[in-house]
């Protein structure tokens, strides 16, 4: 499975992790608790999960402004995902993700949040001004 | 992005390290978003204050601020902060974090923001003018000022909000644009038996249905008042990244259902009480006997909200296990002063404190477990915080303070 997007700030090479699958919108501030990067909001798909190292794919920003500040403070403090791609593009996710420099994709098809399942292999890289997302199955969950 | 000489040399350094990375996040931004140039602007308004919601992170980026001596010169302020500035030894906030907030309050003041300390700088502090192109922060006044004082302003994150204030511009794109603060959807909603708190529960309602660049236009059987709509919109960038609403006959760039529209092509949909109430049910704890403490002021009060608190428990007294603390800003809170509206509400027991709010304060460390609101967004918020330890029922004001008097 490929998926194209937006990119919304450069990296160089191909960024690999685990996915972490989301079909909700995320308020970094109040859904995920800062200190852990645990989703800590009880009605997400996810709740319970850390978000740290992870590919995290959901479908756009909601709610408090602040969550670009605390996307900058997760990344000071290790607790940051390794990746962010979204469906809708929410300026407080991506001011916070290039002010952090957390690579993110942005504006990929929906399709991306029901066929990616959590714990599938993700692969992302650039080719010419757009963002390249391969998925491969993580066959032993 | 087409960039003016003087915006070249601020993306050079010309002007200093911080105005240049200022200006590379809103080129990237507008960039992203095909905004074509800047356009300058006069006001913004900050979020991320509280030590509680910005942490050690702003800290650092502030000190870093003043030493690249970042002075901001157009209108801006603050959001609120996780205490009462005279009183938080009151609100029994720990002494560590009422350190910690002072030093960021600072910082920012240092490089220039004037300390409102409130999410409803638009009562004074900061209010925009019809039209124009503004920089805000805080999800609940970025929907007033598009919606209410018809002003114009994406809704921006506290970091590309200081950016624009240090380079006093936007890229021009958006909710700037007029074509893009047309309705795309009709809620008809059967009000005549709202109370202020069922706007905040359609605001959720609504919020959850509509995608962030969609903006809904809402037919009211009967005219709300400000704290309904201002309840309402709060809620709606709560559950959803809604930056905006109409409300047909009411909000300025709605005289009219045409003017709201670009074209009949819309989409129509019915909210009653019933919808109301299943998102109440879903959502929030319902048991008014139980309650530790009633928190109302989210947004701040206004002072319409104070006289109606002081009115109702003049001369009554709230239980003394209970709590009622209304919070405001430190300017609605002097001119509630001079009515007699404070000492009214204390009297009864009550609490009025400033610069902070339910949201933003640590409120979590004080122990109280069931929590009473009239505010939907504060409802949605506060059980985050505490990692779920926190109840909370939505109720209208009235039957929140009938149920804690004595």
């Amino acid at each position: 499975m490929r998926y194209i997007g937006t990119i919304v700030n450069e990296w160089r090479g191909i960024i690999e992790g685990e996915a972490l699958v989301s079909r909700s919108r995320i308020s970094f501030l109040g859904d995920v608790n800062p200190k852990t990067g645990i989703i800590r909001d009880p009605t997400s798909d996810i709740s319970g999960k850390s978000i740290m190292n992870k590919i995290l794919i959901f479908k756009g920003g909601r709610g408090s402004t602040v969550g670009a500040l605390v996307l900058y403070a997760l990344k000071k403090y290790r607790k940051a995902p390794k990746m962010i791609v979204t469906v809708e593009s929410d300026l407080v996710v991506i001011s916070g993700a290039i002010f952090a420099n957390i690579p993110m994709i942005t504006n990929v098809s929906s399709k991306i949040i029901t066929e990616v399942k959590t714990g599938d292999i993700v692969k992302a890289w650039i080719e010419g001004n757009r963002g390249v997302i391969e998925v491969f199955r993580n066959v032993f969950d | 992005m087409y960039l003016t000489r003087e915006e070249e040399m601020m993306l050079d350094g010309e002007f200093g390290e911080w105005i240049s990375k200022a200006i590379k996040l809103l080129i990237r931004i507008g960039e992203l978003n095909n905004a074509e140039r800047f356009i300058k602007i006069r006001r913004a308004h900050i979020s991320g204050v509280s030590y509680k919601t910005a942490g050690d992170a702003i800290i650092e980026l502030l000190d870093d601020m003043i030493e690249a001596g970042v002075g901001i010169t157009i209108h801006a302020t603050l959001n609120p902060a996780g205490m009462d500035l005279e009183n938080w030894r009151k609100m029994g906030v720990p002494e560590e974090f009422a350190l910690k907030q002072k030093r960021i309050i600072d910082g920012f003041t240092r490089i220039g923001i004037i300390p409102s300390l409130t999410c409803a700088p638009y009562f004074f502090e900061n209010r925009p003018n019809f039209g124009e192109i503004v920089a805000f922060s805080e999800s609940s006044a970025v929907v007033f000022v598009n919606s209410i004082l018809g002003a114009r302003t994406n809704r921006h994150g506290s970091l590309d909000a200081l950016a624009a204030a240090i380079t006093s511009r936007v890229p021009l794109y958006g909710f700037h644009l007029t074509e893009n603060r047309k309705a795309n959807i009709l809620a008809i909603v059967k009000n005549d038996e709202f109370m202020e708190s069922h706007y905040g529960l359609l605001g959720l309602y609504i919020g959850r249905q509509l995608k962030p660049s969609e903006i809904p236009a809402f037919m009211f059987n009967k005219k709300p008042n400000l704290t309904g709509l201002r309840l309402l919109g709060a809620a709606m960038a709560a559950s959803g990244a809604l930056s905006m609403f109409h409300a047909i006959g009411i909000t300025p760039e709605a005289k009219t259902l045409e003017k709201a529209f670009s074209d009949n092509n819309y989409e129509k949909l019915i909210v009653a009480r019933e919808e109301i109430k299943s998102i109440e049910e879903e959502f929030f704890k319902q048991d008014l006997d139980e309650l530790e403490a009633v928190f109302i002021g989210c947004p701040h009060a206004s002072l319409d909200e104070l006289k109606e608190i002081a009115m109702f428990i003049r001369g009554k007294k709230i239980r003394n296990d209970v709590k009622l603390w209304i919070f405001t800003s430190r300017y609605i809170l002097k001119q509630a002063g001079n009515l007699g509206l404070v000492d009214k509400i204390e009297e009864a027991g009550g609490s009025v404190f400033a610069d902070t709010c339910m949201v933003v304060a640590p409120i979590e460390v004080l122990g109280i477990k069931r929590i009473g609101t009239n505010s939907s967004k504060a409802a949605w918020y506060l059980p985050r915080f505490a990692d779920g330890k926190i109840d909370v029922t939505v109720s209208p004001l009235k039957n929140l303070l009938h149920a804690i008097l004595q």
